[in-house]
């Protein structure tokens, strides 16, 4: 049995798919007469089908284009704020605006730097490679670009439109900035994207626990990325080293953000658009550490890190995501010591959620590790590298290159399991819905198909657009192919 | 070969007595901590009892804040309001989409009748109406969240009854909507009398009292019915105008909330088959807060007895009638000639009243401003008041 | 009289025989029994580790080969493994000792007798009424959950396996139709497509039952109260039928075995299918006549009140929504493995399959599909179980499974704690008999083929 035999869903196949259509002969340009012959009209059981889908599909689209074009869509302007940012305090508006800049302004930059190094890479083994056009760009991501532009297109005043200008040439600008700077910058990429995203989330709560959290996040990586730079003793004692002087930093950095008292209102208030693609971000991210050492602890020998690693994976696997919502929702705080004020919703579900991808994250892992052919590590260990060190940098760096596309399709899944929040009560986009549909200018308007077009259009662009990307990855990375 | 099968057998054996033995000292350690935990409640549950007695008994003269520190020591995790004090903010378990009672309104911010009283315990206690944080809660979600302290009120249609004020540690206070369970059918239905739904299907909420009351009164009555289920009445409301089900039952105010949005007509039945009152609730144990959120809701009911609402609150001012001017914490000139202001020892500041008709008003504007847009009447209803023969009576304020 | 099919939302006895109390305390018992064996197993592994290692430096102790105990390797793995064992024991003790402070303070009931205790819940098309016990009222959802996963993952597969090979049509149509149903429906979230199926399509699509849509004869009633299909009644005679079924599907079998056995042997075409079928249909024709007529068929009927549904297969709306929408969900999730394993099978099968001037149908057949099966299955069964755990999405349009069924306890004042445990124990085993199952078949698979 292949990797496969070991179930990593769909994703698996999907790089059979890549492989056969990558194989496939490109196919050639037939005239129109020849090719609606070849293509439509070939032989009797073929005419039939094209009659009776092409009448059908066109029905459909028709009837949905015009119930589409008729529609009554003043119940999503009036509740466009809400579906975007939910509940946000209307004389702090400032805070997400301000957040959504600068986040478009790290995505630019971190993916241009990014783009930059896998050109660079590209030259240096000359392959070819050249810098995406702005052109393809938009092809690449219509999908998003035009569902903002028709979200967009609701706002009754011009801020929305301003912002989303703003937003898209921060993005840039971003972009070309990462593109140009030098490398030592680019190297450090991914750290300045993750601090970006922590500052965002500085901007938009506020409170000085929650910044010391990010801001002692942003330490303890940069802390540690910095020093892992130095040349350190190997094994346990540099690790020690290493993650020992960056947990101090960002002790101190915690200690100090939370000595200073200031007051914003943390995240009860979050909701829409936003909670729904922050979750899924703040999920995956936080996921990704616990996700790899479990994928570590079930490949390891020791019966205590197995064991341990393969309940927790299979018992998070077993279960439907809403089971473990319930149980956050009210059973968690019942494990927190007695004098402790029971925690947010949303802290609450981002522990679970945190804990759910990091058991699906794993098995992906899991499989990248054993596609990871049993020479590099037999080699690794003749060169008298220790254990640690194989793992760190010889098997994970390869497994986690030919997981990307996998990581990806879990971020989907995520994403649109994050739906399932409403049914703990949080303000998740699709429950404004919900919200909007019992407005007294609204109730009983039957308007609720309205809502929901334009919360499936918002979904679709995003996940689609993934998916795609994913899919693209996995032909660029060659994965499965070698 | 044979000496590792030994090994291992030993070794397994070996393991399962250390096991034995750490669940052998588990038990025994659960049961220490749970007598424990069982004094522990007992005396606060004691201590609770005798601040609450002492709280109402002699601080005529203490004001609220100093009845606040009192309790802090006395009662479990401090009290209610010396918390709401502090923070400067009452945190208030609502509803966001109940049409009426609480829903969000296309600027985000929180509305409706229930929405409205979570403010007047804030004008009453903080002086300042809008230092409310609303926490939407599902039916399920409502008890476990009062008794974890995230909530210091629970205001949410939640209809009061012995086992939930035993059992789910609740404490329900003055009703401010008397409610009952009604049916609903459309208008050119073959149904006049609840007698005619035999093997109708109904649709109805669940995790609500209203299920209960139908499978009691219709078993009794020998009425076989199909129950359609939903968790929320946006649910439920397009399924009731589709046609899935045939009657919809839920309390009385909501019927006639829906039916007034819907374009179908529609037909309330007659019988009204349980008694529903709504009212404010909050977690055993805190007596003073209980009293200060029972007296700031029964406020809005007094004032509308004095005639005293929003618009013409500053003219009573100069009123001459002692209740009302001790009502509003206005200063009264006794025999001497010397100007005292009332202080009923409730730890409410002296012109709680007067703050909350101000920024909220009385009872008749807050259930006009909400309910009378989804077409309830007050006058003539339960929630009338006793002087107009309905049932909205309160203590004095003296 | 029996219902020969008592499908979904079919109102027959009540199921106590092996629903009881006894199947939740059992699987309890069980977890509690994995879990301990569990613990045996770890400690035990530890110590005879432990023990090896002690045994091994002892013999060797004049060995200068051997590596100081800081640094040998085994001694290094047992230091660590007992470091995250004591981690392990001590977080889950403080857990639980935060746990119960906690349920003490609050006054929580850990104990399971609530299983006995009246739920006060009914639930449509179920005999379950208010005053049956908790334990009776979660079995009741156990049933629907299952209803929803036995009819779904078939016709999920159907459809999935369907699109998939639409999607590799040479008809241009047929394979943009298909792609654009794929790329919709995979990228908006099930719980959308649950609750659109419910609100517009089923409660709006369809005529209310005083108007219901009664096609064919009235042989199918269509309403958004219930659907209704003719179905099978038993009978005088039907168990001997039933046994009679039985006995010729086994000779059915039989015959097919034999077939293929002959077709091994000598070569001659086997039509084992043929063979089979017209087995079994010889017998059941035989004995429908000889015991008289033992099953008739049931037409649905509608009171004129269109209140009261009888007689056929009725099905309750919720379910048929929460099905229908699960299946077209799953189907493109199915539809992208079925497809991607067809192109994965390797071109020169195909191309030797048309060397050998076999036909389309038989080239997929006998060719193309079973190789695309072997790859296909284990993520199959992936889906699969994604079908069975999306199931619990029900609580959004309150189709009474056992996750919503536990919500409306919630609500009920009874133990979020103990359901949730039961809850979550229900989805472990379903998730585990699923996987088993599946597992079983994918062995046969992977063992014929190589």
């Amino acid at each position: 049995m292949t990797g496969a035999g070991e179930g990593l869903s769909a994703d698996d196949v999907a790089l059979f798919t890549a492989r056969a259509e990558a194989a496939r002969p490109p196919s050639q340009k037939l005239p129109p007469g020849q090719w609606a012959k070849k293509n439509l009209f070939d032989g009797f059981a073929n005419i039939i089908f094209t009659l009776v889908f092409g009448f059908a599909g066109l029905a459909v689209l028709f009837f949905l284009a015009v119930w589409v074009i008729d529609a009554d869509y003043e119940i999503v302007r009036r509740n466009l704020r809400i579906f975007m940012i939910g509940q946000f305090p209307k004389n702090e508006l400032w805070r997400p605006a301000v957040s959504l800049l600068v986040v478009m302004a790290g995505v630019g930059f971190t993916s241009g730097a990014l783009a930059r190094n896998a050109h660079d890479l590209a030259l240096e083994q000359d392959l070819p490679t050249e810098k995406s056009s702005w052109v393809s760009l938009i092809r690449r991501f219509w999908a998003v670009i035009a569902v903002v532009i028709f979200f967009v297109s609701f706002a009754r005043t011009l801020t929305p439109y301003l912002l989303v200008a703003g937003a898209f040439a921060l993005l840039v600008a971003g972009r070309e900035l990462g593109w140009a700077i030098n490398a030592a910058v680019r190297a450090r990429a991914i750290y300045i994207g993750a601090t970006i995203f922590l500052l965002s989330m500085l901007v938009i709560a506020g409170t000085s626990s929650l910044g010391g959290l990010s801001l002692g996040l942003i330490t303890l990586f940069w802390v540690a990325g910095e020093v892992g730079r130095r040349d350190l003793p190997g094994g346990v004692v540099g690790l020690t080293i290493r993650w020992g002087i960056a947990l101090v930093a960002a002790i101190v950095v915690y200690a100090i953000e939370v000595a200073i008292p200031y007051d914003g209102f943390g995240w009860e208030n979050w909701g829409g658009l936003h909670i729904t693609l922050f979750t899924t971000v703040l999920g995956i991210s936080l996921g990704m550490p616990f996700g790899i050492l479990l994928a570590l602890g079930r490949k390891s020998d020791l019966p205590v890190m197995k064991t341990a690693s393969v309940l927790f994976i299979e018992f998070i696997r077993g279960v439907p995501l809403i089971s473990l919502l319930l149980f956050s929702n009210l059973m968690l705080p019942l494990f927190l010591p007695i004098d402790f004020e029971r925690p947010a919703d949303l802290t609450l579900t981002i522990v679970v959620i945190t804990g759910f991808s990091a058991a699906y994250i794993a098995e992906i892992v899991r499989g990248g590790l054993q596609a990871v052919p049993k020479g590099q590590t037999e080699a690794a260990q003749a060169s008298g590298m220790s254990a640690g060190s194989v793992q760190r940098l010889i098997v994970l760096p390869q497994a986690l290159r030919a997981v990307i596309p996998a990581m990806v399709g879990q971020f989907i899944a995520l994403f649109k399991d994050t739906t399932l929040l409403q049914i703990i009560g949080i303000l998740e986009f699709l429950r404004v819905t919900d919200v909007a549909n019992v407005q007294p200018d609204f109730l009983g308007k039957g308007l609720a198909p309205v809502t929901y077009l334009f919360v499936a259009l918002g979904y679709w662009a995003f996940a689609y657009t993934m998916s795609k990307e994913s899919r693209r990855l996995e032909t660029k990375l060659g994965v499965g192919v070698r | 070969m044979r000496k590792h099968w030994i090994l291992r057998l030993v070794a397994v054996f070996l393991g399962f007595t250390l096991l034995a033995a750490a669940c052998g000292n588990d038990s025994s350690d659960g049961d220490a901590v749970e007598q424990d935990g069982g004094d522990t409640g007992g005396d606060t549950g004691g201590d609770g009892g005798d601040t609450g007695g002492d709280t109402g008994g002699d601080t005529g003269g203490d004001t609220g804040e100093d009845g606040g520190e009192d309790t802090v020591d006395l009662v479990q995790g401090g009290s209610v309001l010396a918390k709401v004090q502090d923070a400067g903010v009452v945190e208030c378990g609502g509803n966001d989409t109940l049409p009426g009672f609480g829903i969000v309104d296309a600027d985000g911010a929180f509305s409706g009748f229930d929405i409205d009283f979570c403010g007047v315990i804030a004008a009453a206690v903080l002086g300042d109406a809008s230092a409310v944080n609303v926490t939407p809660l599902l039916a399920a979600q409502r008890f476990p969240t009062l008794q974890s302290g995230e909530i210091d009120v629970l205001i949410r249609n939640t209809t009061w009854t012995a086992s939930r004020d035993g059992n789910e540690q609740a404490n329900f206070l003055h009703t401010t909507f008397y409610d009952g369970q009604g049916f609903m059918v459309r208008d050119d239905s073959s149904i006049a009398t609840l007698a005619d739904a035999n093997n109708a299907s109904i649709c109805v909420l669940t995790g609500t009292t209203t299920l209960l009351n139908l499978n009691a009164v219709l078993a009794d009555r020998g009425i076989a019915f199909t129950p359609v289920t939903f968790e929320s009445n946006d649910e439920l409301n397009p399924a009731f105008q589709a046609g899935q089900c045939e009657v919809w039952t839920s309390d009385a105010s909501q019927l006639a909330a829906f039916a007034a949005t819907m374009d179908i007509p529609t037909r309330i039945l007659p019988e009204i088959i349980s008694k529903e009152p709504l009212g404010p609730v909050v977690a055993d144990g805190d007596t003073q807060w209980a009293q200060v959120v029972n007296w700031a809701t029964m406020a809005t009911i007094q004032a509308w007895e004095f005639g005293i609402n929003q618009e013409n609150l500053s003219s009573f001012t100069d009123s001459e009638d002692t209740n009302i001017r001790r009502f509003l914490g206005l200063p009264i000139v006794d025999g001497d000639g010397n100007e005292s202001i009332a202080e009923v020892g409730l730890g409410l500041p002296t012109d709680f009243a007067w703050n909350i008709i101000e920024q909220v008003g009385n009872y008749e504007d807050i259930f006009n401003r909400n309910l009378a847009g989804i077409g309830l009447t007050l006058a003539g209803s339960p929630n009338d008041l006793w002087t107009n023969g309905g049932l909205q009576y309160v203590p004095p304020f003296r | 009289m029996h219902y020969v099919s008592a499908g979904p939302g079919e109102a027959h006895g009540h199921t106590t025989n092996w629903g009881d109390v006894s199947m939740i305390r059992f699987l309890l018992a069980v977890l509690a029994v994995a879990v301990v064996l569990t613990g045996v197993y770890v400690v035990g592994r530890l110590i005879y580790d432990i023990v090896q290692l002690i045994g091994e430096r002892r013999r060797s102790k004049n060995d200068a080969a051997l590596p100081p105990l800081w640094r040998d390797v085994k001694a290094l793995g047992i230091a660590a493994q007992i470091g995250v064992l004591a981690i392990i024991v001590a977080v889950i003790a403080y857990l639980r000792s935060n746990f119960l402070t906690r349920a003490e303070d609050i006054g929580l009931n850990l104990s399971f007798d609530f299983l006995d205790q009246p739920a006060g819940i009914s639930i449509a098309d179920n005999p379950l009424g208010p005053n049956d016990t908790v334990s009776e009222a979660l079995t009741q959802g156990f049933l629907n959950t299952i209803r929803v996963i036995l009819i779904g993952i078939p016709a999920a597969l159907i459809l999935g396996t369907l699109i998939g090979i639409a999607r590799l049509s040479s008809n241009w149509v047929l394979q943009k139709l298909a792609t654009g149903y794929v790329e919709f429906f995979r990228n908006i979230p099930p719980l959308v497509v649950i609750i659109v199926m419910w609100r517009v399509v089923f409660l709006e699509g369809f005529p209310r039952s005083q108007e219901a849509w009664k096609p064919l004869g009235g042989w199918f009633i269509f309403s958004n109260n219930r659907f209704a299909f003719p179905s099978l009644l038993g009978q005088d005679n039907f168990d001997a039928f039933r046994l009679i079924l039985l006995l010729g599907l086994l000779a059915a079998a039989a015959v097919a075995v034999w077939r293929t056995r002959v077709f091994n042997e000598t070569g001659s075409p086997h039509h084992r299918v043929l063979w089979g079928v017209g087995t079994f249909v010889g017998i059941a024709t035989v004995a429908y006549v000889a015991l008289g007529a033992p099953i008739a068929t049931s037409k649905p009927a509608l009171d004129e009140a269109g209140r009261v549904f009888s007689g056929g297969l009725r099905m309750q709306m919720p379910y048929a929504a929460l099905t229908t929408a699960l299946v077209i969900y799953t189907a493109t999730h199915i539809a992208e493995i079925v497809r991607g394993s067809i192109l994965a099978v390797h071109r020169g099968q195909v191309e030797a399959a048309n060397a050998l001037a076999l036909s389309g149908f038989q080239r997929y057949r006998f060719v193309v599909l079973p190789q695309a099966m072997r790859i296909a299955f284990p993520p199959l069964i992936n889906q699969f179980l994604n079908f069975s755990k999306n199931s619990s999405l029900a609580i959004a349009i309150g189709f009474s499974e056992v996750t919503s069924l536990v919500n409306d306890l919630f609500g009920q004042s009874q133990p979020a704690p103990q359901l949730i445990l039961i809850l979550m124990l229900f989805y472990l085993t379903l998730s585990l008999v699923l996987s088993a199952v599946g597992n079983l078949i994918n062995r046969r698979l992977q063992v014929v083929g190589r």
